[in-house]
This record gives C-alpha cells, structure tokens and sequence, in this order.
C-alpha cells in the first residue's frame, strides 16, 4: 500500500503542469460554483424564519417541556422541520422560545394553530399543566445582513498572504530559495483547494470557515517542512545530488500521513460525536486537510523538482568563467 | 546524573504534574468544608473557560426603534384593554408589519398620521434603519468577539446576539443602543470652534487600555484639537469639585452624555487621559468601541428604545446543550490515545512522551482558562488547534524515537543514538516550529475569532516546542539515567540477543 503510494508520488515528481491544471480546474469550478449558486451559509448565519413562542416566566421555568411538546407536535403535523431551537430566558417576566426554520417555510398556519391551541390549553379553569399561564406565538423574518463575516475574512486572508511570504522567508535563510518558493507555493495552492472544495460541496459555510483557513495553512506548512526539512538535510549530507534523486528520496510520506491519520482521527472525533453543524465544521476542516496532504505530498514534490532545475542551471551558469549578467547563452 | 538523584526527580516531577492534572481535570464537587465562612465548589480549570456562543451560548436582545413594537406587546396590550372601542382605538394607533406594528404617530416612521400605512414608511426611516444596522455590526466586528449576531427581524427591528464570554452584556446592549451623532459641549453650551466642523479634524480617536493598574481612556487629538483643548480647559472643573455646578467638556452620542471630560483629565501638554479603576476597562472598552463609531462610521437618525436588563435573554449553545460534553469527550479519547499508543509501542520512552503529553495539557489547558485580557474565548477553532498541538508533540516524539532507531541500528550504543538522534532530529523540529510561531504572531493581525485562535496557536506552539525540545529530553533523560536497560527501555532488540535467537 504504501509502496503503491510512493509509487504514484514518484511518477508525478516534476510533473507540474499536470498538477497545475488539476488544481486549476478545482480552483475555476469552485469559483463558478460561487458565481452560479452563491455560497450555501448555515442556518445560523443564514436568512431564516423565527416561530417564537412568548411565555411568562413562571409558565416557563415550570413548564416549558409541555410547550415545548405542543409545538413539536404541531410542526410534526404539519411537516415543519426546524434547523435549530433557542431557549431565550429572560431575567424579567417574560421568556420565549425560537425555533428556526429555513427562509422558504410558511408558518402562518402552524401560528394561527398553535396560537389556538395554546388558548385553549392556558384557559383558567381548563385544569390543564398550562392553565394560567400567559403564552403567544408569533411569526418573524430574520435577515442576516451579515452572512459571513467579511472583514475577518479579509484580514484572514491579508494574514494568510504575509504569512506565506515571512514563512518562504525564513525557510529561505534557514535552508534553500527553491525550499521556501516551494513552501509559499505549497501554501497557497493548499489555501485555493479548501475554499474551492468547500464551494464545490456546497458545505454550510458558518465564520468558523476562517478557523478552517487558519489551521489549513498551520497545517501544509508543517506536511510541507516535514519534506523540505528532509531536502535540507540530505543537501547537506551529500552536495552533488541530483535533483530528482534528491526529492524522491526525501519525500516524507510516511510522517506526513501519520500527522494526518492523527489529525484525521481528531476530525472525525469531533464530527462524529457532535452536533450537525460542529460535523460540518469538521467535514470543512476535513476537506482542508486533503487538500493539505495532496499539496504537501503530490504539488510541493511536483514543483520543487522544476524550480530546483531552474535554479541550479542558472547557478551553474553564473559559475562560469565567462559569465555576464543580463548576457543570455544563444547571444554568446 | 546519578540513579537517586533521577529517581527523586522523576518521582517529584510526577508529583507536580498529578497536581497540576488534578487541577485541570478532576470533576466539580461541594467542598465538604467552609472556606471564608461558605461552602464552595471545586471546579477544574477545564470548566472555568470563556466559552464562545458556539460552545457556550449567549444572550441576545431586540432593538426596536421608538414607534415599533412587536406584535406580541401589541396583542397583550389589546387584550388588557377593557371595552371595545378602545380596543378598536388603540388598534387605529398601529399599522401591522409582518411580526412588527408601528406607531402612526410616530414622526420618524411616517411623516403623515392619517396617511400612515405600510405603502407610506417614509425612504428617511428606512435609510435611516439600514445605517445603524450597519452601525451595530461593524461596533461587534471592532469590539472583536469571535461570534456575535445581528438579525433584521421584520425589516425594522434588530436582534442582537452577543457570546457567553461577555460578562458586561447589559452595558454593551445598552451602549450600543445608541446610534446617534457625537458632539462635543462645554457646560452644556456648544463650542463655537467645534460649529459646522468636523470632529475628525480635532479628534483621532479613543483609546481604551490598562496602564498602572488601572484602567484608562485616552482622547486622541490632531494639532487642532490640542489648540481647541488649549483654549477651552480654562473654566472647567475638576474632578473633586460639586458636581452639581461643575462645567465639564462632554461627549454626547444622541441626547446622551457619555463621557465628560474634567480639567484634572488634560495634561500641562494638552492631552486627554482619564484614569478609572481597572473593574471598569471592559465598561469603558465597549464605550470606546462606540465613540470610535460614532466619531468614524457616523450615526443614524434613529433612536432604539432603552434596553433594560430584565429584556435580555440567555440562549444555550445553537450547537446543542451537550456540544460541549461531546467535545470533552472526544478530546479525552485523543489524548488517551496520544498516552496510551506511545506506551504500547515505545515501552520506556512512551512513558516519558506520556509527560510531554500531559505537561502539554495542563500547561495548555490552564493558560486558555486564567488568560483573560480582552476577549479570549474557547471556540471550535482553539479545540482544532489544541488538538493540533497535541498530535504535533507527539509526531515529533515518534520521529525522535525512529531517528534514535535508525543510529542504534547503525551499531552505536543506546546513549551515543539518543544524543544523534536527537541532534539529528532538531533543526527540522527548531523549523517547523518556527514558521508555526511566525504564522501565528502574523495571524494575531487578523480579527475577532481568528485573533483570538492565533493567541492559542502561539501558546500552544510555544508549549509545544518547549515540550519537544526541552522537557521532553529532559525527562527522557532522567528516564534513561534511571534504567538499567536502556535496550528494554527503549523495546529495542539487542544484536546478540537477536543472534541467540
């Protein structure tokens, strides 16, 4: 198995322009999927419809169970799904209870039902649980003029930018030019994949997507090191390797998937047990660690090649006797 | 070292680190006896976190402009009323906008109150509405939460959420309530200079900050401002004089005064500091989140009717009351697996990677809970980057250990391959680390949630890279000096005994 992948890794070393176009289309069909269909926000972040239950505070700490029953089974007649619910308590007289329905819900009737309903329940002399108790039910459009949180989103991506460029920096003084080019390159390649998945999928995207975004650099940077690092050291352990040698014998791969099995298993931890929209937020890291580990183990290799070639034949070059610059080869 | 002396200190680590455990982890209980004459409760570190409104919930409120009322206080009011005609009068009061109804009377809603109905909602109002809305959301994205709200509920009325971790919640809804134009008086007069000008042109901005031990707001002022402050700071008052007959220079959004300004406040250079006691930093960073606004974005010709306290409700997580739980669990696994997985395959050395493990939890855990400048808050991204720093810890302890394997297998001694293989292993460790601490002092430029996840990227980059690095060969160290068979410590197979085999 791993020798199949190491197999596979080796034959796209170098080939860059077919690693280029690949990630190129994901790139253009996530940015056509956001040209066509627009993002798909979370119902939390979403345009919505609010049910909301008013209840006297007494009535509500009491007995919100059996309010919370007569809605339920109101929706249910009436095939209404709710995406999530808010228990608002107040510290005054008066508490309520939202629920949150996708925008294209008419709840005009579920209203004028539950609203019967609960008058007959809260009658005085009904000797029912609710008798006495002071209950309306309203329905509202919510709009969020603020689906995602734009100036975060840009000051992340600003972030995310001069990260790059002070990452490839610092690779650059510490190792090779080709290490931090490849680095940054990684990087962005990385950054561009996560938020074209995310769009082609069409995953509920909530501000937590800045988190993803952040973690997704954190984590190419560090698949990527792990290859880099390896480049480095062999470099300094024997000088006149080849280029292709060089990068095929310190391909990480076996570090990079188990930093990835471990952040895998983290992901799936948090999705599997949580809630739906704590899943979404780990399929949405999720997808930026697949696109992380394609970058660091498949483009960085593939770019790396070609750049360190450029760069050698240009220092080969320069170190000749009769080297001028700005002087091209064919004008000699 | 000597054997006693690494035993002693393994067994006082180990201590230390128990107690430190104990400490963020071992679950709430009553204490069984008085401290400070009451009853308390122990809680772990782990329980004590500022939670973001994803994990922890929050409190949220409605705005409504003076003349809108929601439907709800419409019907109650209509019901309370005894006989029909005033039940027909107060309903002729009100024209009904989807979940909203609005005041005929009102002048900023309608410009004519026999004409009032939804066709006649003046364009004013409605322009009006949208600026504060706006208004409202960049005054949360500046006070920098890692969650909050707003809704347009019926297309003229705000819901406003705010996370758990605020606990000045009231004094935010209420001081962002006011939308209005910021001007400045002396004594209650205005200040012929300030007439028809522009306050940016005196005023830069507000500065809220902790010097001292103490809390404190700064007026920045242009070259303008300080001649202005120059001429007007003679005549105002000082801070011990009456305050009935002082004449103070005061900031006013709208109507209200929200900040005056006493002649002790200017300095001999004309500057503006006013120092207040540090309880109030988070009171007077919400104030100065709003000034700022109000001097930079504009206002809006609208007024939201007072907020008051008994109108704020409290809302659980949307992610569900147990998403929290669920979280601890599942992190409780990880880390499990990251103590238990080392044990199993590296037998001796798991043992002292199960102290990095740890060291890196409590250190980590308790860091997130007792820092709390400004906003810091326990969202899904701290979890993911928490969980991130754990893994890294332990992958890097992995790769140590295979490079130790690799020099034993070469032939050396087990003490020769751990100082090659940890040498060997540094300058990669030293690398990745390093651009992690660069991307997150570079991501602590950025906004709300992300900044905040950048301060617990740094501590867990820091903690981590302290853990590999130092400690972790520390205690490896003291591990060894205690083990009289470093093969056996290390489950590495000798070269005779694979040759008796």
């Amino acid at each position: 198995m791993m020798n199949k992948l190491e197999k596979i890794i080796k034959s796209t070393i170098g080939k860059i322009n077919i690693l280029s176009i690949v990630c190129g289309v994901i790139v253009v069909l996530g940015v056509v999927f956001l040209a066509v269909f627009g993002y798909s926000a979370d119902a939390t972040y979403d345009d919505v419809k609010t049910l909301t239950v008013r209840v006297n505070q007494y009535a509500y700490s009491q007995n919100i169970d059996t309010i919370e029953t007569v809605c339920e089974t109101e929706f249910d007649k009436l095939g209404l799904d709710y995406e999530y619910d808010m228990k608002g308590e107040m510290n005054g007289d008066e508490s309520e209870l939202v629920y949150v329905f996708d925008k294209s819900v008419n709840l005009s009737k579920a209203v004028t039902n539950l609203n019967a309903t609960f008058a007959e329940e809260t009658k005085a002399d009904s000797g029912k649980v609710l008798a006495g108790a002071r209950i309306s039910v309203t329905a509202h459009n919510e709009i969020a003029p603020d689906k995602l949180p734009g100036q975060a989103l840009l000051r992340t991506v600003i972030a995310g930018a001069l990260f790059g460029v002070l990452a490839c920096l610092y690779v650059t003084i510490r190792q090779k030019f080709t290490n931090g080019l490849t680095l940054i390159t990684t990087m962005t390649v990385s950054a561009g994949l996560t938020c074209a998945l995310t769009l082609i999928t069409r995953m509920p995207i909530t501000s937590s997507i800045v988190y993803v975004l952040f973690f997704n650099l954190l984590f190419t940077a560090v698949a990527t090191m792990l290859t880099l690092n390896k480049v480095n050291a062999k470099q300094k352990e024997v000088e006149d390797i080849e280029a292709e040698e060089l990068i095929s014998s310190s391909l990480a791969i076996r570090e990079v998937l188990l930093l990835s099995a471990g952040v895998l298993v983290a992901l799936i931890l948090i999705g599997a047990i949580a809630t739906s929209v704590v899943r979404n937020f780990a399929v949405i890291a999720l997808l930026g660690l697949v696109a992380g580990v394609f970058s660091a183990l498949f483009f960085a290799p593939a770019f790396y090649l070609p750049i360190k070639r450029y760069v050698d034949k240009k220092a080969a070059q320069r170190a000749r006797y009769d080297y001028k610059k700005g002087v091209k080869e064919t004008d000699k | 070292m000597g054997k006693k002396k690494s035993v002693v200190l393994i067994t006082l680590i180990s201590i230390v680190i128990t107690i430190l455990c104990a400490i963020t982890l071992f679950p709430s209980f009553e204490v069984p006896f008085r401290i400070d004459g009451t009853f308390k409760t122990w809680n772990p570190v782990v329980m004590q976190y500022d939670l973001g409104s994803d994990l922890g919930g929050g409190y949220y409120t409605y705005y409504y402009p003076e003349g809108v009322i929601p439907e709800s206080e419409f019907n109650g009011n209509y019901e309370n009323l005894a006989d029909d005609d005033a039940k027909a009068k107060y309903a002729d009061e009100y024209v009904k906008w989807k979940g909203l109804y609005l005041e005929k009377a009102e002048k900023s809603i309608f410009e004519d109150k026999d004409e009032a109905s939804v066709s006649t909602i003046s364009e004013e109002f409605k322009t009006a509405f949208k600026t504060a809305t706006e208004l409202m959301i960049s005054r949360l994205e500046a006070k920098g939460y890692s969650s909050s709200r707003v809704g347009v509920v019926d297309d003229y009325a705000l819901r406003v959420e705010l996370p758990a971790s605020e606990v000045n919640y009231v004094n935010v809804f209420q001081t962002y309530a006011n939308v209005g134009a910021l001007t400045v008086k002396k004594g209650g007069a205005e200040i012929d200079a300030l007439k028809d000008a522009k306050l940016t042109d005196y005023f830069s901005g507000f500065e809220v900050g902790e010097r001292n031990k103490a809390a404190y707001i700064e007026i920045k002022l242009t070259k303008l401002g300080k001649d202005l402050i120059a001429n007007e700071k003679s005549g105002l008052s000082a801070t011990t004089d009456s305050a009935d007959t002082a004449t103070t220079l005061d900031f006013l959004i709208g109507e209200e005064t929200v900040f005056q300004v006493y002649s002790d406040f200017i300095s001999t250079k004309n500057e503006i500091i006013a120092g207040y006691q540090l309880e109030y930093l988070d009171v007077f960073k919400s104030l100065g989140v709003v000034l700022n606004s109000a001097l930079k974005d504009g206002s809006a010709d609208i007024t939201f009717k007072t907020v008051d306290a008994e109108s704020i409700r409290t809302f659980e997580p949307v992610y569900g009351e147990n998403a929290l739980t669920l979280l601890y669990i599942a992190l409780g696994v990880l880390i499990v697996a990251c103590i238990a997985l080392p044990i199993v395959f590296y037998r001796g050395y798991g043992v002292s990677s199960m102290y990095s493990t740890l060291s890196y939890l409590t250190v980590v855990a308790i860091c997130f809970a007792f820092i709390s400048s400004g906003v810091f808050e326990i969202t899904l991204g701290s979890v993911l980057i928490f969980a991130f720093g754990l893994l890294l810890v332990n992958f890097f302890n992995a790769k140590i250990y295979d490079a130790i394997k690799a020099e034993v297998a070469l032939g050396k001694t087990v003490e020769s391959a751990t100082k090659a293989g940890y040498k060997k292993t540094l300058a990669g460790i030293i690398d990745t680390y390093a651009v992690l601490l660069v991307g997150s002092l570079i991501f602590l430029s950025a906004v709300a949630g992300v900044y905040i996840m950048a301060l617990q990227a740094l501590i867990c980059v820091i903690t981590g890279a302290f853990c590999n690095l130092l400690w972790g060969r520390l205690i490896n160290y003291l591990y060894m000096s205690a083990t009289k068979d470093k093969y056996k410590y290390f489950h590495f197979v000798r070269e005779e005994d694979e040759d008796d085999e």
